[in-house]
């Protein structure tokens, strides 16, 4: 568990510095692995795709025109998301304005609602670079991954995973060192900036 | 307690509809049911939007980004432009020549529209027959095609459409067919009126105008939509004569016991694709499934018929079919797969 918070706090501040100090490359590798999230984020309030991928779009080009002012202390991932929400609530108050079907507006109140809530903040709040690193990992070998994932998103002791696989606690610990030794290498591939 | 537009009220929310409409899979009606309940009273809201922000962010579609994306950006952050970009601009502003397969294919009007039969009440239009020789376009599925009549009309073709026309018009009267969706562009003559016959036994009657009609033969209706001037419509089985205005839609159901709507026409959404635009605008699946196969010239397969209800707003100008799928992917949870012309579609 530790280990594995470590690696995404320490991946998450890498990535703000790396944007905050202009690095393209780092910018770049996070725009690919957000921008659809942002995307379906987007349009799951707005039901309009075109809207949704220009909210997208508009979303990381602030977050590159304001890097300097990233926190380092900051959650990119939640950032991100912030920006994004903002923005897409400044459009659905102007489609409400502009929208003359009864049923639309009612619909338009009841997204404004949900992103304005609290449910949405904590969700934005929780958002990690997890995902990221699961899609790392998932290239992993199975067995490994097996006792990774167990640790890392389960949060069982070695001890318990080795007793529910029916292997050693050595054996644990061999595959979620290498776990963690392979992606490493894949992100420092991935980001370049370790 | 309210009750809004009549709705019955509901205290218990079915759970599954909430899911259809969380989804974006949910009927016009059963959206409205849903709106209903949230306006109810605030814990429903609060259940509501805790119920969809666990959605949304439970199904992220967590896949990257095509390298456009990177590349788009990278253009709108860096100013100056590249003269490679300059280039791919140009050469996306570029018309793609339409493309048109005209089949000269000469037969006799006559016997097809003899086979029409007279109906016992009083005739109050005439539709007249036609015995000369016919000109036959054929735009097949993914292309488009602009047709210019013997009178100096034009006719914009879509995918898949069929327009029969005479090599030269009668001199009281200008008689075309029309199978699936045409643009027309009418040359005026009050004296000379033009007749557009569709298979759905409905006949358009003007002196000049500009409309569009659509009446493909897998449609279940006809969609007229008049862009100015005044037309009339012939049902031919009875002769009756609908009369239609300026920036009116008129569809008109094949099954006749079905009524017919008519009601203000949104001219762009209905008329772009002759530019070359595909538009949907909170269009069920089932029909942008349908436009895609003709504009695309696929097959689409559906693995579960409640994905068809999900209505999806988009535009394209010359994006790919995996583009536009792509595009589906990501703000949806359905997912597709290609295998040579058929596309099937699936919730991931």
């Amino acid at each position: 568990m530790d280990k594995y918070s470590k690696v995404s706090d320490k991946l998450n501040r890498n990535i703000i510095e790396a944007i905050k100090g202009g690095s393209e490359k780092a910018f770049e590798a996070f725009l690919k692995t957000e921008f659809n999230n942002v995307v379906f984020f987007a349009n799951q309030f707005l039901r309009d795709t075109m809207l949704a991928k220009d909210i997208a779009q508009e979303t990381f080009i602030a977050l590159w025109n304001f890097r300097e002012t990233l926190n380092p202390d900051s959650n990119i991932r939640s950032y991100t998301f912030t920006i994004a929400r903002n923005k897409a609530l400044n459009l659905l108050r102007e489609k409400f304005c502009s929208s003359s079907d009864h049923l639309e507006k009612r619909e338009i109140q009841a997204h404004i609602g949900t992103l304005s809530s609290e449910y949405v903040e904590e969700k934005i709040e929780a958002l990690d670079l997890e995902r990221l690193i699961e899609k790392s990992y998932s290239a992993l070998p199975e067995k490994i991954r097996e006792s990774f994932v167990l640790s890392r998103k389960y949060g069982l002791s070695y001890d318990e995973i080795a007793r529910k696989r029916g292997i050693t606690v050595k054996a644990v610990e061999y595959h979620i060192g290498l776990a963690l030794k392979l992606f490493r290498r894949r992100l420092r591939d991935y980001l370049g900036i370790f | 307690m309210c009750i809004i537009n009549g709705e019955i009220f509901i205290k218990d929310m079915n759970d599954e509809i909430l899911k259809r409409y969380i989804k974006g899979i949910a009927s016009a009606r059963e959206r409205e049911i849903v709106m209903n309940w949230i306006e109810e009273n605030e814990q429903n809201a609060t259940l509501f939007h805790s119920k969809k922000a666990t959605w949304v962010f439970d199904n992220f579609p967590d896949k990257d980004a095509p390298s456009e994306v990177c590349s788009n950006i990278r253009k709108k952050i860096k100013p100056g432009l590249s003269y490679k970009t300059i280039f791919m601009r140009v050469a996306a502003i570029v018309v793609l020549p339409l493309t048109i397969f005209a089949g000269y294919q000469y037969y006799t009007y006559s016997q097809k529209l003899n086979q029409i039969k007279k109906s016992y009440i009083t005739a109050k239009a005439e539709i007249p027959v036609q015995n000369r020789v016919t000109m036959n376009y054929e735009v097949n599925p993914g292309v488009k095609g602009l047709v210019e009549l013997p009178d100096g009309s034009k006719v914009w073709l879509n995918s898949h459409s069929n327009l029969k026309c005479p090599d030269k018009f009668d001199s009281t009267f200008r008689m075309v067919e029309l199978s699936g969706e045409g643009y027309f562009k009418v040359v005026s003559n009050k004296e000379w009126p033009m007749y557009v016959k569709t298979s759905k036994g409905i006949t358009v009657k003007v002196t000049g105008t500009e409309f569009n009609l659509s009446s493909y033969d897998n449609d279940k209706e006809l969609k007229f939509i008049l862009v100015s001037g005044s037309v009339t419509l012939i049902r031919e089985s009875n002769k009756q004569e609908i009369a239609v205005n300026a920036l009116e839609e008129i569809v008109i159901p094949d099954n006749t016991r079905i009524k017919g709507k008519r009601g203000q026409a949104d001219i762009h959404l209905n008329t772009s694709w002759k530019d070359g635009y595909l538009i949907f605008e909170n269009a069920p699946l089932e029909e942008v499934v349908k436009k895609m196969e003709r504009w695309y010239g696929v097959n689409f397969v559906a693995k579960d018929p409640e994905l068809l209800k999900y209505n999806f707003t988009a535009n394209f100008k010359s994006e790919s079919i995996t583009q536009v799928l792509e595009l589906l992917k990501i703000t949806s949870n359905i997912s597709y797969s290609i295998k040579d012309n058929n596309v099937t579609l699936f919730f991931r």
